[in-house]
């Protein structure tokens, strides 16, 4: 059945034929790619408040918590300083207790594993809980987090076995607990 | 006051480098990262690739996830970056092409550059963290600087800045760049203290300085940058602010906020404190006004280094938590005071005897 | 320099004068005199520099801004994230003037199928959005609660944050009903008319359901809290409340933002006659009704407002707020809000659907088992702008107005009639010519009131800035 209305079309009421193309300004404000960006318009229209939402929170309160003022002096200049790009870079740590000069340029090898690794620990510190565990130094849950209890656990044991006592995951301690950090 | 920079020792190295700390071993693994071996007397004992690391009076849990750069030929370290903490600022150089009447860390000429240690600590920092950038004058080595920006927000689409600057070198051919950072993850703070423009560069130190900002304002927003403007308020400014507000409602509409400073007694400040500095806890009338002014027309206004107890009720709410952690302290008359929590208290470095006349408790 | 074109419009005591970025201030003849003939004087241009009304050079500051105010004053539609869903027509009350065309609570045919359901759950799981806002509306949506809650119960699992309005009369409520509003999620919209006799006259009719309705209000005021509830009265111009006492029940309800909806002449409320004098009666009563809270608000203390008056004023006053969908522009229908009729049918708004359910004119917009049609969509779009409109051009209120198309459809028959002649544009005429007559009055009681509906401490003296 088709209904019979008194005004019988879109174009009857004065509206303009589009021929069918769609032509909305539709805004997808944070997730605008910067060549997708040319138009004056869509860069006015950026919402700061809004992208700035998607990482963390939004930009009034970022503002507020991140407020700059002076940074408290400068750094100490080192006496003795080359302008090379200096890094802190690997060898292995009993054989040099040497801070050596990068090897590897910058920017070609970025940082890996930033800022945290957190599954990776957490299966070891679920070892050392364990180990831990069986050992009578420990009785609380086995959940990976180092906690206060976790913490005088290990300070408990590096004392009696006689290890340097940290209170936190040292290589030494997991050497005597036997867990491998890999 | 939380220390900023640690004594160290730092055997067989002689050129800086930065480090992050870990209490516990495994938790973060870059070649970059040092943990935790053994406490000796005062001292912590970090581990790292690159062999041990001495810090002078740390305890366990302080410092976790702390960037350093450590300056192994004097035996310092600077704590470039806290992971517990909302104010890590980078400082990238102590040269500045102004000269404010009441600069907080008045520049100097000579300039070390250690960009790419900073940038490396960058890439070190905590997830989500906002790092700060600050001077001197950053822009003075914007290639430099944009190279940094451009390098750490690629690694870390986590990480955003706020870099202060007093937008003096801004060039047309930055907007491509400008454009190309993720939107809204680097906010540029910048400067304006007057809609005259000559007491703007008397206030700066550098004539023709005002022109060439709101030149580059135009460019920083055709760029889509996010933009804090922030002005401090001193007797010298405070009878323009509402001026002000009229000017930045129309010429300036697209900041994301607008900041009113209160003055910090550091630097310049100090020197020259009784000349400079107004009282808003006894006339707070400019400051309303101009509050009152930008807010009604859309210009998002908040004060910055207000204590509470300074500002009339109905504009508290204005009033944010700003003075970083390390540089905040609290009065006697805090002790009981209700707002305490929610107020940023004064600096370290406020003046009792001459400062606010109207401090209290609520 | 460079100015940029200004329009103009007398008031009582002086000529408003506005640009495209939404730009203004007061002046008077002379003024005009000198812009029309070009013979500003120095003193004329640095004041419209200083204004934002010209530029140097292209680039410059005052160009920048000026390019920024202009394109932050158009609406940009965000993704469909609002739908308005109408799981039943059938209601519990008969209205004289309702606005949706119901059927009895007993009729058959008129809820949604199973199949309907279905749609329309899918149609909000392709949803390209993770936030999602809905309203039930009706008829009573309430005498559908089943539907309500299956709908509810998708929307928590499939958006990271969902929210709900449940659009009734809270006429008839058991415990099944009062739990489903009082979740957290869960908002409360019904109309107060004003006091007893205004909402019995016409609504409740009889004093036993007068009686249970208030009863119902004042338990939803208190269970649900005011900012979880919200009113508004449907105003008859011809007949209107008694304010004093609406702005009375409003407040002991909590509510300090009355929103004055016109009656909307269609549906039943068509077969009244549509009468000359009702533009001019509405607007002066709207006006009055502006006066009346300056006065009360200066009196108690407790400041009321009436909603569009102070969005209206705060358009005025600054860009940004494009969220209303009675006043924007361009107004994009079916964009980032779209409608579900209980057949299934999609619509632009809920007049739209209205119009169409009384057999004046097709305004649908596709069906919610095969989406939206975007051919229609688009014919409907292109005429949703007044920025090329030949009367808006000559506007100073142009920049802080917008359209209403099914509007102008349901009176005029046409979208396409010369805009002076239309509701709209009378009423918005009126109301923005009320916005400037008080932001620039000089008087305390009215600037108590603009501080607060302005949302700022106090009414900064400098705001609305004059020349001469």
């Amino acid at each position: 059945m088709k209904r019979k209305f008194v005004i019988p079309s879109l174009l009857a009421a004065g509206f303009i034929p589009s021929g069918g193309a769609e032509a909305l300004p539709v805004a997808g404000k944070s997730t605008l790619e910067p060549e997708r960006r040319a138009s004056l318009f869509d860069v006015f229209r950026l919402d700061h408040q809004y992208t700035l939402a998607g990482h963390r929170s939004h930009s009034s309160h970022r503002s507020h918590s991140s407020h700059r003022s002076s940074s408290g002096g400068g750094y100490t200049a080192p006496r003795a300083y080359n302008s090379q790009p200096p890094a802190f870079l690997a060898s292995p740590p009993d054989a040099a207790q040497q801070f050596q000069a990068p090897a590897v340029p910058r920017y070609q090898a970025p940082l890996a594993a930033l800022p945290g690794n957190t599954n990776k620990f957490r299966e070891i510190v679920i070892q050392v809980q364990t180990a831990l565990f069986t050992y009578g130094y420990f009785t609380g849950t086995i959940d990976g987090v180092v906690g206060p209890d976790t913490r005088t656990a290990i300070g408990k044991m590096q004392s009696d076995y006689s290890l340097k006592v940290t209170g936190t995951v040292t290589p030494e301690l997991l050497n005597a607990l036997g867990v491998l950090a890999r | 006051m939380i220390s900023l920079r640690f004594a160290v020792e730092a055997t067989g190295a002689r050129h800086p480098f930065v480090v992050r700390l870990n209490d516990d071993y495994g938790l973060r693994s870059t070649t970059h990262d040092v943990y935790l071996a053994e406490f000796e007397g005062a001292d912590a004992v970090f581990e790292g690739p690159g062999g041990l690391l001495r810090v002078q009076g740390l305890r366990s849990g302080e410092a976790d996830g702390d960037v350093l750069l450590v300056i192994p030929d004097r035996n310092i370290a600077h704590r470039l970056i806290r992971a517990a903490s909302d104010h890590n600022t980078l400082l990238v150089t102590e040269r500045c092409d102004q000269l404010c009447v009441m600069c907080s860390q008045p520049p100097k000429t000579r300039h070390v550059d250690m960009f790419s240690l900073l940038e490396t600590a960058a890439l070190l920092a905590p997830r989500d963290a906002t790092i700060g950038i600050s001077g001197g004058e950053p822009t003075l080595y914007k290639d430099q600087l944009f190279g940094l920006l451009t390098r750490v927000l690629e690694a870390r689409p986590d990480v955003s800045f706020h870099v202060l600057t007093n937008a003096q070198h801004f060039v047309e051919q930055d907007v491509q760049t400008l454009r190309a950072l993720p939107a809204g993850s680097v906010t540029w703070g910048v400067p304006l203290y007057s809609a005259d423009p000559g007491l703007h560069d008397r206030i700066v130190g550098k004539q023709g300085a005002q022109a060439a900002l709101l030149n580059n304002l135009a460019i920083l927003c055709r760029a889509g940058a996010a933009i804090e403007l922030r002005t401090v308020i001193m007797r010298l400014n405070v009878a323009r602010l509402t001026e002000l507000a009229v000017f930045l409602v129309t010429h300036v509409p697209f900041v994301t906020n607008w900041a009113i400073m209160q003055l910090e007694n550091i630097g310049y400040a100090r020197k020259n404190w009784d000349e400079l500095f107004e009282d808003t806890s006894i006339s707070f009338g400019h400051v309303a006004s101009a509050l009152d002014l930008a807010r009604a027309r859309g210009i998002s206004a908040v004060l910055y280094n207000f204590p509470l107890c300074t500002v009339p009720e109905p504009y508290r709410a204005l009033a944010p938590s700003t003075i970083s952690d390390w540089k905040r302290r609290y009065l006697s008359e805090c002790d009981d005071c209700s707002a305490r929590s929610r107020c940023g208290g004064f600096f370290e470095w406020y003046p009792d005897d001459r400062g606010f006349a109207g401090v209290r408790h609520l | 320099m460079k100015v940029w074109p200004l329009k103009f419009r007398d008031l009582v005591d002086g000529t408003i004068f506005a640009d495209d970025a939404g730009g203004w201030f007061k002046s008077d003849r002379g003024f005009l005199d000198r812009y029309g003939k070009d013979q500003l004087a120095p003193d004329d241009l640095s004041f419209l520099q200083s204004n934002g009304h010209a530029y140097e050079r292209v680039g410059d500051l005052s160009h920048t801004a000026f390019a920024w105010r202009w394109a932050s004053r158009q609406a940009v539609a965000s993704p469909l994230a609002y739908v308005i869903l109408v799981p039943t027509l059938r209601c519990n009350l008969s209205c004289g003037y309702c606005q949706v065309s119901r059927a009895a609570e007993t009729a058959r045919g008129f809820d949604w199928s199973s199949e309907t359901l279905k749609d329309v759950l899918r149609f909000l799981d392709r949803l390209e959005t993770d936030q999602i806002k809905i309203e039930f509306q009706g008829g009573e949506p309430t005498l559908r609660l089943d539907l309500l809650e299956a709908v509810r119960d998708f929307c928590r699992k499939r958006f990271l944050r969902s929210e709900f309005v449940v659009c009734t009369n809270l006429q008839r409520l058991g415990a099944a009903e009062w739990s489903f509003l009082e979740a957290a999620d869960t908002f409360t919209s019904t109309s107060v008319d004003g006091d007893a006799s205004t909402h019995e006259r016409q609504r409740t009719v009889s004093a036993a359901l007068t009686d249970e309705f208030f009863g119902n209000l004042a338990m939803a005021a208190e269970r649900l809290g005011p900012h979880r509830m919200s009113a508004l009265p449907t105003i008859d111009p011809f007949s209107p409340p008694d304010f004093m006492s609406l702005c009375e029940t409003y407040e002991q309800l909590g509510i300090a933002s009355i929103y004055l909806r016109p009656v909307n002449h269609q549906g039943f409320a068509r077969r009244r006659r549509m009468r000359s004098e009702e533009m001019l009666l509405w607007n002066r009563m709207h006006s009055d009704f502006i006066e009346l809270l300056i006065r009360r608000n200066a009196e108690t203390g407790h400041f009321l407002e009436e909603y569009y008056f102070t969005h209206a004023l705060r358009r005025v006053l600054s860009a940004g707020l494009e969220h209303h969908v009675d006043i924007r522009n361009p107004n994009l229908f079916a964009t980032d809000y779209v409608l579900v009729d209980f057949d299934g049918k999609l619509y632009p708004t809920d007049e739209a659907r209205m119009l169409s359910r009384i057999g004046h004119v097709d305004l649908s917009v596709g069906h919610v088992a095969t989406g939206i049609d975007g051919e229609r969509r688009a014919a409907m779009n292109a005429s949703s702008m007044n920025n090329f409109d030949p009367d808006c051009i000559h506007c100073p209120y142009q920049t802080f107005c917008g359209t209403d198309l099914i509007d102008d459809v349901s009176r005029y028959g046409r979208v396409d009639v010369p805009r002076h002649d239309t509701w709209f544009c009378q009423r918005h005429m009126a109301l923005f010519d009320k916005v400037f007559e008080l932001v620039y009055r000089d008087d305390v009681a009215t600037r108590l009131s603009l501080a607060r509906w302005a949302g700022v401490a106090e009414w900064p003296i400098g705001l609305a800035r004059r020349h001469s």
